[in-house]
């Protein structure tokens, strides 16, 4: 079981649960002094105040963590087996993860440099297609029409 | 790409607002999305700049003037015994103290020593700092209306003491851009020692666009930037690309939709990519010689320390970075305040004086302006309970100390003056938008020219007040 982490002083902690990059947080202990570490990098509200609406923000703190952070990583990787999974065309599949991801159907322009990246992607992988479709899903999981809602 | 962007609010807003400076930068094409850091306004600097960088050391919780700095011999007659109601007036203070009925003098327990040329008084709590007060001005007559602490921090950092103004850094890097590619105009680090009330808006960009705001290099002790290193099966070749085609797919969605915050976004996920190449560089010490991790202290080496985050201020401006700032906490010592004073005194001294003295012999000192200072300073009489070892010190916004060296700023020289009890200034009064105008004026602005549009008014750093203290400067 993977549930061992090193806490305060580099200690060993037991957890109650077991390391994976398939859990998600549906609730968490809010701390006014100690933000969630991701929930903090995103500039969440602090709850010291009232604050009205979400502050707009956008780093590349933020970047690296949707970039390269291993739950979202796992994200990519997922998202490019179901996509692998469909019947029919690589074109088929392109055009399924763009209107997945931005709920927008994909242009001709766009299409045309899906394209052009899973032949990189092919190319550079040696033919791997899990890190290629992985990092096909990496960069249509971070597009700003993916992250946020115009 | 479309780099011609305007925001609809802009365009709706009318000509006023596009004459504006703020405007104008938004219509220039050089504000185009290929520099991960963006540019400065044009015009500025407007003054010939005497700073080209700060390091702002900002030492939360209040740390108590009378016991490092302020030195006030008078106060021995009156130890233990009331402070005078006269001398007290209506000085508001925080709930801390209400049920206080005595308000017994607190001389301060430690030596003072004139030092240097300057003659400067220094305690004994700052002993290498001593050595070097003749390359800093001390100004001992800083004020500010707050005296709690998010209100204070929330006051020095951005002018005003409501949150949602931008921070200091966050204009600094608004008005002069960067001179570096592959780093934060303004990088933020904390000390892992120390409580604070420090949360992240404290370096955010208010109103200002986001990509201005503060960002926190080194926070978690174990790497300097979470996540730096690429997920398995994406090779940096594959990095590179998957980056390039970022900037593709997101100008193709800007050219339709016309949101400046992609723009934004697309110089963050270029600056990620940077960062994965440039922080492992900068967080390797192992090319300082020992002489350097000598003059710091062997603290120098572990990471979120204060000496730490001290040399890698200096890493950071020798790459380029214009605001640099250090957040070291524990300074609100409000019971026992002798252990916690002497503490985090050691813990800083040594790295605040290694760090002038390192500017200094790189010839960084001269166009790097550096600041120390917290959100205000601490009361002459004692909170809680005055015993012959123990006592502590309530918040006090009337009279404090800050110190200044380096860019343009006069060296070895004492500034204002509180009265004999430290509480009230007598003598040149410096506000915290004092202090901002002067540090604009070195960087080259003149502060009431700094402005941004926002909710229908032109709002600065200084809100509507701020005179350069001349007198502090070389």
């Amino acid at each position: 079981m993977l549930n061992e982490v090193k806490g305060k002083d580099d200690k060993p902690m037991k957890l109650a649960y077991e390391i994976s990059d398939r859990r998600r947080t549906v609730y968490s202990f809010w701390k006014r002094n100690g933000p969630h570490p991701m929930l903090a990098v995103f500039d969440v509200a602090d709850r010291n105040q009232c604050d009205v609406r979400v502050r707009r923000t956008n780093t590349p703190l933020q970047a690296l963590v949707t970039l390269n952070k291993p739950s979202f990583a796992a994200s990519a990787r997922r998202l490019g087996q179901r996509a692998r999974q469909l019947e029919g065309t690589d074109e088929r599949r392109l055009k399924w993860l763009y209107q997945t991801c931005t709920a927008r159907i994909p242009t001709d322009e766009q299409m045309q440099h899906l394209k052009g990246m899973l032949d990189d992607y092919t190319h550079t992988t040696l033919g791997n297609e899990t890190q290629t479709w992985t990092a096909l899903c990496n960069v249509l999981l971070n597009l700003d029409a993916t992250l946020t809602l115009e | 790409m479309n780099s011609f962007s305007i925001s609809r609010r802009k365009l709706l807003s009318g000509s006023g607002a596009l004459l504006s400076s703020a405007a104008l930068h938004q219509l220039l094409p050089s504000a185009s999305a290929s520099s991960a850091n963006p540019p400065g306004l044009g015009g500025f600097p407007e003054i010939a700049p005497k700073a080209k960088r700060v390091i702002f050391l900002f030492q939360a919780g209040g740390p108590s003037q009378i016991d490092l700095f302020d030195h006030k011999p008078m106060l021995k007659q009156w130890d233990g015994k009331d402070m005078p109601k006269s001398v007290m007036g209506n000085a508001k203070f925080t709930g801390m103290v209400n049920g206080q009925s005595h308000f017994p003098v607190v001389a301060s327990r430690w030596g003072f020593q004139r030092h240097g040329q300057s003659g400067a008084w220094v305690s004994e709590l700052f002993p290498e700092f001593a050595k070097v007060v003749d390359d800093v001005s001390i100004i001992h007559s800083m004020t500010t209306p707050q005296v709690d602490h998010d209100a204070a921090i929330t006051y020095l950092q951005t002018g005003h003491q409501i949150a949602g103004r931008p921070t200091v850094g966050a204009w600094t890097a608004y008005g002069l851009g960067s001179e570096c590619n592959d780093l934060p105009a303004f990088v933020v680090l904390r000390s892992e020692k120390g409580g604070s009330f420090l949360v992240d808006r404290h370096w955010g960009s208010g109103f200002l666009p986001s990509r201005y705001q503060g960002i926190r290099v080194g926070g978690s002790g174990e790497a300097p930037v979470q996540y730096l290193n690429n997920p398995a099966g994406i090779s940096p070749k594959l990095r590179r690309q998957t980056i390039g085609d970022l900037r593709t797919l997101n100008e193709m969605h800007h050219a339709t939709v016309g949101d400046p915050e992609i723009e934004t976004r697309i110089a963050q996920f270029e600056m990620a990519a940077r960062m994965q190449l440039s922080v492992p560089e900068l967080a390797d010490f192992s090319d300082e010689p020992q002489h350097i991790i000598d003059l710091y202290g062997e603290d120098a080496l572990e990471p979120g320390t204060y000496a730490y985050n001290a040399l890698m201020s200096r890493r950071l401006i020798e790459r380029g970075v214009r605001f640099v700032q250090l957040f070291q906490g524990g300074w609100d010592q409000h019971s026992n305040l002798p252990k916690q004073i002497e503490e985090y005194s050691a813990y800083t001294d040594r790295a605040n004086a290694a760090l002038i003295k390192d500017l200094k012999q790189r010839g960084l000192l001269d166009d790097t302006l550096v600041i120390w200072g917290g959100e205000f300073g601490r009361t002459v009489f004692c909170q809680g309970k005055l015993t012959a070892t123990n006592f502590g010190r309530e918040h006090h916004g009337l009279g404090f100390t800050m110190w200044m060296a380096g860019g343009g700023v006069k060296a070895g020289q004492v500034y204002g003056k509180t009265d004999d009890w430290s509480f009230r200034v007598t003598e040149n009064p410096v506000t915290v938008h004092d202090l901002y105008a002067t540090v604009l004026h070195q960087l080259g602005i003149h502060h009431e020219q700094l402005t941004y549009r926002f909710q229908g008014r032109d709002f600065r750093l200084t809100d509507l007040a701020g005179s350069v203290v001349k007198d502090i400067l070389a």
